[in-house]
């Protein structure tokens, strides 16, 4: 059967497949063992520059290209290393290129060549030079390690934050080989020195020696490579011995005759079942369990280790070798007696309308649900479509005698196969397997996607896909955003902005701000600039805007969005660089922003307030300004100052009335400062009435009088101040001298309130027979007087007066009490 | 008063809220900690947390923030601030001074209700980036009652309307925003005034925000409105005359705390007492005119005499049976009534004879009746002779000029050199602060040029008036607004005040709050704003915003969120209280604080 036709048994059970997964495009004409090659795992791209170490011949001189292939051959890009001598190469987690330099520089490119950044290894490895680098998978991220030519092993174990550590010293003496080996969090480094095996562990002094269990021991260890789950390790010895065993050396599980004398080109792990020895035209695979077999190839090839296979890149071709999964080996192998391969032969039978499908059905009967899974799951690791279709029709015939499955898992594989042979496509050129795609996870591949600028695909994955906008079709377009204002263009800035705005409308988890960033960078402002004006978020609009030197427009926007804190964040941007007069002139074409300036200026920079009044030349709120000043100063003279340049201020804004009355507050003032220094009592922050008050209250009547006329002060109100001060100073013989004086202005009823407020009744009672009539009896209860309150209100015939009395009345009062209501009897009384 | 009947809407909920807010902002600084808070916050916080919470949460201490840093007790602080300057350099001051003898002390800053970007900057270059860490806490609205909340910003009206800094509306929209995540989004929006559109459009920002599960949400309030203060200045310029708003007027309301001083209560301490609706008996009197409360409390307190001598004849049985289920309910009974009655007293013993006579220039400037400026005029120089404080004066001066829509150049001067003399010189500023307000206006008529400005010195001042929201020539408005909205004089010209069916009770039946006469408006009508009434609206300085359901949508429920910006007064709740009873639907009133119109002035006034 053709499609187990590329298998190879080793060992009970265990097939290995090769399966050609490309021709590659870059044509026959490159002979990989010419160059410095470096592949990315997960079907990334393709690293080749000229291998400065060997003589080739060379179409360019001076400086080496670098060359990107996607994994179908297909040339991404290509760029000139223009740095220093080029170590070493590879590919980090994110598909970066991370190049190596003799001094210890390592460079990052993206995979169309954009520079991205620079790290050193640190002083040392520049001084001394690097003899080898490996760039490795660390536990989270991508690292580099150098072994110098002073035999120094120095490591950064993310290269995206670059933290170089130095590992224990080795002896001196020539280095064969080393390896990064991962062990939980740390990182340890092997080597194999002369005929030692050393393990250097970060934290220890020095090294540690490893003793390999060898058949024969004496061998030196030319080469090694541990599997990509760093469980196990290869050690190849000088006399082609090969041992397998755990990557802490402890456990062999084989050890293999490779009866070779010329050392392989390159060993890798395949999975984690079988190791795989390259030479320049065989390849030979060992499993673990020490059987092997070989294959011939027809170029210098490259293995590439992935966890679940190894790739083999040669100059015309790219295959997979990988261990036949157990599923499919169960499925798809000769006469065997699985559920899944009984289903697809019952399936086979139904469309060729044999019984014999009718036959294998019967056979599993009990276990159709097992065999429709098998056939799924041999059908996700299958390479060829014609197999996955034959597979999955057989799933799908299972699945329709089970009613009650689950269709997830088959909807699940369907979908999925798709979008494997979608990007499998050599368009593409991502030779993803199944458990390689579960690794990745579908959003990382639509990311892997988008990088290699695959932006319609993307986004018909997305939305094949169903994945919700976010994750997928916005995030998709927001990157394609990013890349296309990159790109020169004969249109206007305008136009760009506003196609790229129709192709993503205001969908959530779009942020014109990272484009415009973008476009920034490139240096284009004027388009960052248009496509700042779609950003929804006010807050980033105006960091951005502001940032782009569109300090007006930032203002605006800030304003428009209503929210103060913004437009204070601008203000206090603008300050920093604007000049004071600049940033006057800016802001009074604002109002708001005028208003929050000035309001800010109150409270902490008068300078700069009074700078803007007198620009605009607001008199009054000079004027207001200096008067607010002269009652924070305690210095006559200051205080004397400040009021009467306020008084020159309201003049020239034609503010009469304020003038007069700061006018007169100087009078008053300077008044107030002799009578302090005469009768030692503080009037200086006292309003005139306070004055007046102060001054009756410590019996200075004529100073008071003097006031008075000073300030014509009216007569009502002199009565007034005068009754208050007297009493509250109980100063009775003066308040009715006072009261004798003159007929009084604001009547009497002033002088009884007085008096009864400051606890004098008898005094209040003097006053109460003159107040005015239609308050007497309210003014005689209020004094006790009762029995005149009772004469009062008969004689004005008052009912109200009368109960107003009674109300007063208290158990004490029995008398009054009848006679007030034999008068409230009487009829004369108006009611 | 029949209670309306309550939709299941548990406005406690947002108090939780705060709560949980508030610990885990605590949390943040774990184990002990010493609290400072900003003076103005104090009360606030009172309301959201008791000391209990607090010292669950590791609180040891609490100060006031001062200019001097308080004793290091422990090795954590937390400052609560609201973001202001002042504050910030206070907290910079402690830092540096603390930092030589506690290198280890850490700092934390809660800023309320919003962290604001420029702090970060502040701290940058007062060098103290790192040595603090900042946090933040926004505050819910907070039920004060089941029918009041508030956010306690009490300098939100300064910061709006005088200095042009609408921050505080952010805050606002949030506050709406979270009732609106409880309840739904409200349909029908009605907004008036500077501040009420920003409001509006700040929440339009956090609405789109929302998950979209949201707007399918039945609404549980059917009407939202909102008001800037300056709709209606007249309503805090007049004297409050029901129970709460006395008790407001004399002895100040904050957050819903009433601290009566001791010679009120009978004890040497002053009392602090929480005036809510648990109180039975002062949920029957607060929106009551004052006039007839004494009456009520007499009244009751007569029945639970009678219901105490009951007791001298019950048989032993009977008399379980009252200690059991009764004598509690009867002492707080008696308690609450003694309370009330004292308030009361010293209410009216402090009013006497003067209250009659504001309340006649008060309310005949309003209804415009003959001699009632002259009356004004001449009591306002009594009160300024009399050396009264002034806030209360300046009121009346504020009324005046508002009913006279403005008053002219010769009368301002009189009045403001009179103000001037018994307040001092420095009120000059103050009363440029009114001007600017629109409390306070000039009729410039035919004669001269515009007070305190050149002819080209205008513009600023022009710019700063829109951005204050007071249209330069406001004399204008509000005779004609009140005669448009029908604010003065009632349906019928006898109001009963004491079984009251109009809204004008409150002021004696001389003027209808404008707030509850446009919200009653539009919820008579069938649409929430009626061209009559935003004909009307368009005489009130601002601008009108609003939002109707789209056709076909289900009726809204006859719940009402009425949100005033810059203050409340009782005056107003009263008012729309009755308003719910009248039209049977549940008004919840929301405001930046409940406010008295003294406390307005003085928020704006120099010191």
């Amino acid at each position: 059967m053709a499609f187990i036709s590329d298998w190879t048994q080793l060992g009970n059970d265990i097939f290995y497949r090769k399966y050609e997964l490309y021709t590659m495009e870059w044509g026959g004409g490159i002979n990989l063992s010419d160059f410095m090659v470096a592949a990315a795992p997960y079907g990334g791209p393709l690293a080749l520059t000229r291998d400065e170490t060997k003589f080739t011949k060379t179409q360019h001189t001076g400086k080496p290209i670098i060359f990107v292939f996607s994994s179908s051959g297909r040339k991404i890009s290509s760029f000139k290393w223009t740095s220093g001598f080029l170590m070493s190469f590879g590919w980090s987690r994110n598909e970066d290129l991370v190049c190596v330099q003799e001094d210890g520089a390592v460079t990052l490119y993206d995979m169309f060549g954009n520079y991205k950044h620079t790290f050193n290894m640190g002083q040392e490895v520049k001084d001394t030079h690097i003899q080898s680098a490996q760039v490795f998978t660390s536990h989270r991220e991508t690292g580099v390690a150098v072994l110098t030519k002073s035999n120094r092993i120095f490591m950064v174990n993310n290269i995206n934050d670059p933290k170089t550590r130095k590992y224990p010293d080795i002896p001196g003496g020539c280095v064969n080989c080393w390896c990064v080996v991962r062990e939980e969090r740390n990182t340890n480094v092997l080597v194999s020195q002369g005929r030692d095996l050393l393990l250097l562990y970060l934290v220890e002094q020095r090294p540690q020696a490893l003793y390999p269990e060898w058949v024969e021991p004496g061998g030196c260890v030319v080469e090694m490579a541990v599997s990509s789950n760093s469980r196990h390790i290869a050690l190849l010895s000088d006399t082609g011995k090969l041992w397998i065993g755990s990557s802490d050396i402890n456990i062999k599980y084989c050890e293999y005759d490779a009866k070779s004398q010329v050392k392989p080109k390159q060993l890798a792990w395949c999975g984690t079942g079988a190791v795989v020895l390259v030479w320049d035209m065989t390849l030979e695979v060992v499993t673990v369990n020490g059987d092997a077999t070989s294959y011939y190839l027809d170029s210098a090839s490259l293995l590439v280790q992935e966890p679940d296979c190894v790739r083999i890149i040669g100059s015309t071709t790219h295959d997979v070798l990988q261990k036949v999964p157990l599923v499919v080996a169960e499925t798809l192998a000769i006469g065997s007696m699985a559920p899944g391969a009984l289903l697809l032969e019952a399936s086979k039978g139904f469309q060729e309308k044999s019984t014999r499908a009718n036959d294998c059905l019967s056979m599993i009967k009990e276990s159709v649900e097992e065999a429709v899974n098998q056939c799924l799951q041999a059908a996700q690791h299958e390479y060829r479509p014609q197999v996955q279709k034959m597979l999955l029709r057989a799933a799908l015939f299972g699945k329709s005698f089970v009613p009650e499955m689950n269709p997830e898992p088959c909807k699940k594989t369907i979908f999925t196969l798709r979008v494997l042979n979608a990007v499998r496509d050599f368009r593409v050129g991502l030779p993803l397997t199944w458990s390689q795609l579960e690794h990745l996870s579908i959003p990382v591949l639509l990311d892997r996607l988008v990088l290699r600028r695959f932006f319609p695909l993307a986004l018909k994955l997305a939305s094949f896909l169903g994945l919700p906008d976010t994750q997928g079709t916005s995030r998709i377009l927001a990157h394609w955003a990013c890349y296309k204002v990159l790109q020169p263009s004969q249109k206007s800035d305008e136009q760009i902005a506003k196609e790229i705005n129709n192709k993503l409308g205001y969908t959530l988890g779009i942020s014109y701000t990272d484009i415009a960033n973008r476009a920034d960078q490139a240096g284009r402002k004027q388009l960052a600039i248009k496509l700042m004006e779609y950003e929804v978020r006010k807050r980033e609009q105006v960091v951005v805007l502001l940032r782009l030197g569109e300090d007006q427009t930032a203002l605006r926007q800030a304003i428009q969005s209503g929210d103060t804190d913004l437009i204070h964040t601008v203000l206090y941007r603008l300050r920093q660089k604007l000049s004071s007069a600049e940033f006057q002139m800016l802001v009074r074409n604002f109002p708001v922003a005028q208003a929050l300036h000035l309001r800010s200026c109150r409270e902490s920079d008068v300078e700069e307030l009074r700078d803007m009044l007198v620009q605009e030349d607001l008199f009054h709120d000079q004027a207001l300004l200096r008067i607010k000043e002269a009652y924070t100063t305690a210095r006559t003279d200051t205080r004397v100052a400040l009021l009467q340049s306020a008084t020159g201020l309201f003049r020239k804004g034609r503010s009469e009335a304020q003038q007069q009355l700061t006018e007169e507050q100087i009078k008053l003032y300077r008044i107030q400062v002799r009578l302090e220094e005469s009768y030692q009592h503080s009037f200086t922050d006292l309003s005139l009435h306070d004055t007046v008050h102060q001054l009756l209250l410590s019996g200075q009547l004529k100073e008071a009088d003097k006031l008075r006329s000073e300030f014509k002060i009216p007569e009502r109100r002199y009565w007034w101040l005068k009754v208050i001060a007297h009493a509250e100073a109980g100063h009775w013989d003066e308040l009715v001298n006072f009261s004798k004086n003159k007929k009084s202005p604001i009547g009497f009823e002033p002088f009884v309130d007085a008096c009864l407020k400051n606890g004098n009744k008898s005094e209040a009672q003097k006053y109460a027979h003159k107040v005015r009539d239609e308050n007497k009896v309210t003014y005689f209860v209020k004094c006790g007087l009762l029995d005149e309150a009772v004469k009062a209100a008969q004689e004005q015939r008052s009912a109200a007066g009368l109960t107003e009395v009674l109300a007063a009345c208290g158990p004490q009062h029995q008398a009054l009490q009848t006679r007030i209501q034999t008068l409230l009897s009487d009829p004369s009384i108006k009611l | 008063m029949t209670e309306p009947q309550s939709l299941g809407l548990d406005v406690e909920i947002l108090r939780r809220l705060s709560r949980d807010r508030l610990v885990r902002v605590l949390e943040d600084a774990p184990g002990s900690k010493d609290l400072i808070i900003d003076g103005d916050l104090m009360k606030m916080f009172d309301r959201i947390a008791g000391t209990s919470l607090l010292r669950n949460h590791g609180v040891g201490k609490m100060y006031r923030l001062e200019r001097l840093p308080p004793p290091v007790d422990s090795g954590q602080r937390v400052y609560l601030v609201k973001p202001s300057l002042i504050s910030l350099k206070y907290i910079a001051e402690h830092v540096h001074a603390d930092r030589v003898n506690h290198p280890h002390l850490q700092v934390h800053v809660v800023v309320v209700p919003r962290l604001v970007s420029w702090i970060s900057s502040l701290l940058e270059e007062e060098g103290l980036y790192g040595a603090l860490t900042l946090h933040e806490f926004t505050p819910e609205f907070i039920p004060l009652d089941d029918d009041l909340l508030t956010l306690e910003m009490t300098s939100f009206y300064r910061d709006a309307f005088l200095e042009g800094d609408f921050s505080g509306c952010v805050s606002v929209a949030r506050a709406i925003n979270t009732l609106q995540d409880l309840y739904g989004r409200i349909p029908n929006v009605l907004a008036h005034g500077r501040a009420a559109t920003a409001v509006v459009n700040a929440l339009d920002l956090l609405t789109q925000n929302n998950s979209p599960k949201k707007s399918n949400q039945i609404p549980e309030i059917g009407y939202l409105f909102i008001f800037d203060r300056d709709a209606d200045y007249v309503t805090p310029m007049l004297t409050q005359l029901t129970y709460e708003g006395a008790l407001d007027e004399h002895f100040g309301i904050q957050a819903g705390v009433v601290e009566l001083p001791g010679s009120v209560v009978g004890q040497e301490m002053p009392r602090k007492i929480h005036l809510n609706s648990q109180d039975t008996i002062f949920d029957n009197i607060r929106n009551m005119h004052f006039g007839g409360v004494s009456r009520y409390l007499v009244t009751r307190a007569r029945e639970v005499k009678a219901k105490r001598d009951q007791t001298q004849t019950m048989t032993t049985e009977q008399m379980k049976e009252f200690v059991a289920n009764e004598l509690r309910a009867v002492k707080t009974l008696q308690a609450s009534l003694d309370l009330h009655l004292q308030t009361c007293e010293a209410i009216t013993s402090a009013t006497q004879g003067d209250l009659e006579a504001r309340l006649l220039a008060e309310h005949g400037l309003v209804t415009g009746a003959g001699g009632a400026a002259s009356l004004a005029t001449d009591l306002f120089e009594n009160l300024l002779a009399r050396m009264l404080p002034m806030p209360n004066n300046l009121r009346l001066l504020c009324l005046y000029s508002l009913a006279q829509d403005g008053l002219s150049r010769k009368e301002y001067k009189r009045l403001a050199s009179q103000v001037v003399a018994a307040h001092g010189h420095r009120h000059l500023c103050t009363l440029h602060n009114l001007r600017q307000l629109g409390l306070l206006t000039i009729n410039e008529g035919s004669t001269g040029t515009t007070e305190g400005s050149g002819s080209g010195s205008t513009q600023l001042q022009e710019r700063l008036a829109q951005m204050t929201s007071l249209l330069p020539r406001r004399g204008s408005g509000w005779k004609a607004a009140a005669r448009r909205l029908g604010l003065v004089g009632g349906e019928d010209d006898h109001i009963d005040l004491h079984s009251p069916t109009h809204m004008s009770y409150v002021f004696n039946g001389a003027y209808t709050p404008a707030v509850a006469k446009i919200v009653s408006d539009a919820l008579a009508s069938r649409s929430i704003a009626p061209l009559t009434l935003t004909e009307a609206l368009k005489l009130l300085p601002g601008t009108t915003v609003t939002r109707s359901p789209s056709p076909g949508s289900p009726v809204p429920p006859r719940v009402a969120l009425v949100v005033l910006l810059g203050g409340l007064t009782f005056a107003e709740i009263a008012a729309l209280r009755l308003l719910a009873v009248i039209s049977s639907t549940r008004i919840i009133l929301a405001s930046t604080s409940t406010i008295t119109g003294s406390v307005l002035l003085s928020s704006v006034a120099h010191l």
